[in-house]
């Protein structure tokens, strides 16, 4: 059984616990990854090629999906 | 295809009434009706103009003509298609054999092979409400049926009797796969397996996604290496062009192709919102495969448990390989349209939807790069 001094000694203190989860917050704040990705420019090629899927897509519309938005178009 | 003529009819901007109204509107039209919108629809198929070279091509899929055939209309109830020759321009596309293969898998088919059976031999799920009635009658006569003579859709005859061995069929021939379910009995259901067939379908497929997802894993990366294969992309689709378009020589399949989508459509479109059928079956949820659940627990014929995944992945998949067929990723510089999120929609967002539910429905994960040992290599 351990004693109030022992417990003490492997307990952290109240400031020890406020630098330690600094720390952590920091870490966990480099470690987050941006997921947000931006639309990028193609070459005349692959923009044909994304043109003619649009159009596909667009002579495939059904009555309960959502509304295609202009830029889609 | 009905989900795509019941749009035809919506107004601009329209409500979830409007869509709603449109659609049972269409649902409880006379079959004789539905049959002809189909052979319209038919007629008016996507040809480019001039038609494409090549018979069997998404821009010129059969060169066999449909019934001309014109209703007297009321005045009081409009036309189910807009198209009113000879002035008409406006062409119809019909999806791919795959979204008919992805909605049957659900086995919504039989579950309302069910529905129909109970309904017209007693009053075991209730009577139908009025507009489920023509529901009711229209889907026996052209679904459950044997067509009318001389129709595009009329495949069934002393050759081939039944409707669902005729669509199994085609799904074997085109891309070597089976539906998950046997016959009622849970015997494997009996077809005719043709020889020709499409065995590499699957795997080039799930190939190509494979390569795709690595595309849409790297295509942000500016700091490592990039293994995105471009030409391996367009070698799989290549491959992929190759043996669906062998398939569809000179219209081939087409004809089997246009009567499975309608037949799926006609009940996806009817489990899209709560329907006069679902209504009446009491089966009102949301989700297109909550109410497919609904349904079949009340006629005792469990549905798929991936239902959701199936409805999710049938759309997108259709359109993706309907562009596979017009041969436009055999160039590899057209490769990055496929992982690339653009400006103005494409074919990316279709891609990871296709991937996740791919993933889902066969338990094969194509987000895992591929394992290889190594060997001795022999040329």
């Amino acid at each position: 059984m351990a004693t109030e001094k022992e417990k003490a000694a492997i307990m952290p203190s109240d400031q020890q616990f406020e630098r330690l989860t600094a720390a952590v917050e920091a870490i966990a704040a480099r470690a987050t990854i941006t997921t947000t990705v931006e639309p990028r420019p193609l070459d005349p090629s692959a923009n044909h090629a994304v043109a003619e899927y649009n159009a596909i897509a667009l002579s495939l519309r059904t009555i309960f999906e959502p509304a295609i938005t202009s830029s889609q178009a | 295809m009905f989900r795509q003529l019941a749009f035809q009819k919506l107004p601009a901007s329209p409500t979830q009434a409007d869509k709603e109204r449109v659609a049972t509107d269409l649902l409880s039209r006379h079959p004789f009706e539905i049959a002809m919108a189909l052979e319209t629809v038919w007629n008016h198929r996507f040809v480019l103009n001039p038609p494409a070279s090549e018979l069997g091509s998404p821009a010129n899929r059969s060169i066999l003509d449909g019934l001309e055939f014109s209703l007297p209309t009321r005045s009081d109830v409009q036309p189910i298609t807009r198209v009113s020759p000879p002035t008409t321009n406006i062409f119809f596309r019909w999806d791919h054999l795959i979204y008919a293969f992805m909605i049957e898998n659900t086995r919504v088919y039989e579950i309302f092979r069910r529905v129909v059976h109970e309904l017209v031999h007693g009053e075991k799920l209730g009577t139908p409400l009025p507009d489920a009635v023509a529901w009711l009658r229209t889907t026996e006569e052209l679904f459950y049926d044997d067509t009318a003579p001389f129709r595009i859709n009329n495949l069934a005859s002393h050759i081939r009797p039944d409707l669902r061995a005729i669509r199994r069929n085609a799904y074997q021939r085109m891309f070597s796969m089976d539906l998950n379910h046997g016959a009622d009995d849970g015997k494997p259901y009996p077809y005719v397996r043709a020889e020709a067939a499409n065995t590499e379908f699957v795997s080039t497929l799930e190939e190509l996604l494979r390569e795709v997802w690595i595309g849409m894993t790297y295509v942000t990366a500016t700091s490592s290496s990039n293994p995105t294969d471009d030409s391996k992309i367009s070698e799989l689709a290549e491959k992929l062009y190759g043996m669906l378009r062998s398939r569809r020589q000179n219209g081939n399949l087409s004809r089997e192709e246009f009567d499975a989508v309608a037949t799926m459509s006609w009940f996806h479109l009817a489990l899209e919102y709560d329907s006069p059928i679902v209504h009446s079956l009491r089966a009102e949820a949301n989700g297109v495969e909550q109410r497919l659940f609904k349904i079949a627990e009340r006629v005792a014929l469990p549905a798929h448990g991936l239902a959701k995944n199936f409805f999710d992945i049938a759309d997108p998949l259709s359109r993706f390989l309907i562009q596979i067929e017009t041969g436009t990723y055999t160039n590899a510089a057209n490769a990055p349209a496929l992982y690339t999120r653009v400006a103005g929609g494409g074919p990316e967002a279709d891609l990871r939807t296709i991937i996740t539910h791919w993933t889902a429905i066969t338990g094969h994960d194509v987000k895992a790069r591929k394992v290889s040992t190594t060997s001795m290599v022999t040329v």
